[in-house]
């Protein structure tokens, strides 16, 4: 018998859809502790296969249980990795918002103040590197990030291990999950997986166009998949689909003089990489806002006026971004494309 | 029945003993020719000893204390002089100012030419933008060098370890009252030191190998203006900052054949 749990969808027949999100919503509801502890069984897998993305990569010895998914949800909304014991993870990335916080830039413990965007976490499992500007290579490392930084939870990751360590529910979640304590790699292990877990592949976009639903973009929001491949746009050169990001680094032309030096801050301030950033994920962007790695486009309509400005003339500007004409109903067009990229189903599944 | 009792009486004997540590009583050095090597700390500011959160003058006449000073050794290793090289272990310290020694495993008795380390870690297992280098998430074992520590030597938005991490306060108007800190969090693998000492020297069996490591904090601060060069995390417009400041780290720091015991050898 076959014991993984299997999210698989082809092309979307409805009941293929309900068994995945009855599968999500079992492992949203993972996390409440039983009233018996049996370590001795094996943990249990969980295989995400999504038939018009490309294969979840995997590491060996990083594969998706139910068990450390459970391990890494309980933390990722427990204030107890934040220094002040004030913010969980869920703090700046709202399940409701797609795992992003509506704001500008994220705020930290005490009020701090972050100078960078939240991101969605949706698909995160696709990315080969972490934070905007790629410094980071794999999930289980960049759990140190948001732990540790000044503007966010500013605890040392030793102390949060030891925090975490010092709970008899979460030493009985790790041996579940991992036949191991609470440790260095198990912390960083269950919370990367958790966030491995969190997919979102259900939009209307994605069942009118991998599943045949003809039906489900409306007249303008079909225009504006036209225009968003067209290429006068040209959106899909770098919002590659379907995961609608190439997770390139580009330097879009927001600024002529940028505060934050993006990729060159981790590459030794090679010049080149001066203003670039990650192409971000497309997918949930209506929920997702404010937009750019500051937050310094407050609404859809600001990133359209942007991009078909042409933007700013910084010197390492990419040479995608030049500039396009675009009449008011090709953007709300454009705009009620990327609203279809909204897939409330998958947000819903990961509520606590 | 006799039989019985011995045959109960040996398996207690055997369950008894099976318990026992099989570790020999005596040190492997006085049985074998294997040598051990041990890196001996001598922190000074100046001639004086050196202690965090105590108070020191500057060479501009500031009064300062360290709050912070750890760094990575890794990778040591003993030649001969033939050229061979023997990789001690283990591989990383983290060493801060309480540290007084560290027992770096063993050698072949023998002549003992050249000691190599690195001050940081080395460019395989630090992971900066990539590659297939370790983080501290890595490790199960808390008490691992590189696994996570309480100072925080790994930057994880940089995907690498902090070699030397150094932090204090600054007094300008000797008032009791620290008006600045200064904070030089300092790697990247360009940044790394390896240095290379010259010991010459034989070894028999029944010897220990002391070599001492001298880290001198006011030699670190020498010429540093204390105003203007108080803060680098090795990063963007900071970055030359960080450079002069693992230079000088490297200036202040030598090694040398023996300890302060009086051994040479």
């Amino acid at each position: 018998m076959d014991t993984k749990s299997k999210i698989e969808l082809g092309a979307f027949p409805i009941a293929k859809i309900m068994v995945a999100m009855g599968m999500l919503f079992f492992l949203a509801q993972a996390c409440q502790p039983d009233t018996e502890l049996n370590i001795q069984s094996e943990p249990s897998p969980v295989l995400i296969s999504i038939n018009h993305f490309p294969e979840m990569p995997l590491e060996e010895g990083k594969e998706l249980t139910e068990e450390a998914i459970a391990a890494g949800k309980s933390l990722f909304f427990d204030p107890i990795l934040s220094r002040n014991r004030d913010l969980s993870c869920s703090s700046c990335h709202l399940t409701q918002l797609a795992f992003s916080d509506g704001r500008a830039v994220a705020i930290g413990t005490e009020g701090r103040l972050h100078n960078r965007n939240s991101p969605t976490l949706f698909n995160v499992a696709w990315q080969p590197y972490l934070f905007m500007d790629g410094g980071n290579p794999t999930l289980e490392s960049q759990v140190i990030g948001p732990i540790e930084e000044h503007r966010e939870m500013d605890l040392p990751y030793s102390e949060a291990i030891a925090r975490v360590a010092a709970v008899d529910y979460y030493q009985e979640l790790f041996q579940r999950a991992f036949k191991e304590d609470v440790n260095p790699k198990t912390l960083a292990l269950a919370l990367a997986t958790y966030e491995r877990a969190l997919v979102s592949f259900n939009s209307a976009f994605d069942r009118y166009e991998y599943a045949g639903d003809a039906s489900a973009l409306s007249p303008g929001q079909k225009r504006g998949l036209a225009l968003f491949k067209s290429a006068e746009l040209n959106c899909v050169a770098c919002h590659v689909l379907p995961l609608t990001t190439d997770f390139s680094f580009q330097n879009n032309g927001l600024y002529e003089v940028y505060e934050d030096p993006g990729r060159a801050r981790v590459t030794n301030n090679i010049p080149e990489h001066e203003g670039q950033f990650k192409v971000a994920t497309l997918r949930n962007i209506a929920l997702t806002g404010p937009y750019m790695h500051d937050g310094s486009l407050g609404s859809l309509e600001e990133v359209v006026d942007h991009y078909a400005s042409g933007g700013s003339n910084h010197r390492l500007k990419s040479s995608l971004i030049t500039g396009f004409s675009i009449s008011a109903q090709e953007k709300a067009d454009l705009i009620s494309f990327l609203e279809a990229l909204t897939d409330t189903t998958s947000y819903k599944a990961y509520m606590p | 029945m006799k039989l019985k009792y011995f045959v109960a009486a040996l398996a207690l004997a055997t369950f008894m003993t099976s318990c026992e540590d099989d570790t020999p009583s005596q040190n492997p050095s006085t049985t074998t020719s294997e040598v051990p090597v041990i890196l001996h700390y001598d922190f000074k500011y100046g001639t004086t000893d050196f202690a965090l959160n105590q108070e020191f003058t500057s060479d501009s006449g500031y009064t300062i204390r360290y709050t912070l000073a750890t760094f990575y050794l890794a990778k040591p290793v003993i030649m001969d002089d033939a050229g061979n090289s023997t990789a001690l272990d283990p591989e990383y310290y983290i060493i801060r100012p309480d540290v007084m020694m560290s027992n770096m495993g063993t050698i072949e008795a023998g002549h003992a030419h050249m000691f190599n380390l690195s001050i940081g870690v080395d460019a395989e297992t630090n992971t900066e933008t990539g590659g297939n280098g370790m983080q501290p998430t890595d490790f199960s074992d808390v008490n691992h060098p590189l696994a996570p520590q309480p100072e925080g030597m790994y930057w994880s938005w940089a995907s690498g370890y902090i070699f030397v991490k150094i932090e204090g306060e600054i007094d300008y108007e000797g008032d009791g009252t620290y008006d600045q800190t200064f904070k030089y969090h300092l790697g990247t693998d360009p940044f790394r030191k390896d240095r290379s000492t010259m010991l010459h020297t034989s070894v028999e069996k029944g010897d220990t190998l002391n070599i001492t490591m001298t880290v001198d904090y006011q030699q670190f601060l020498h010429g540093i203006d204390l105003h203007s060069e108080i803060l680098t995390m090795s990063m963007g417009d900071a970055r030359p900052l960080a450079e002069k400041m693992m230079n000088q780290f490297d200036a202040a720091t030598s090694f040398e054949l023996g300890s302060d015991h009086g051994h040479k050898k």
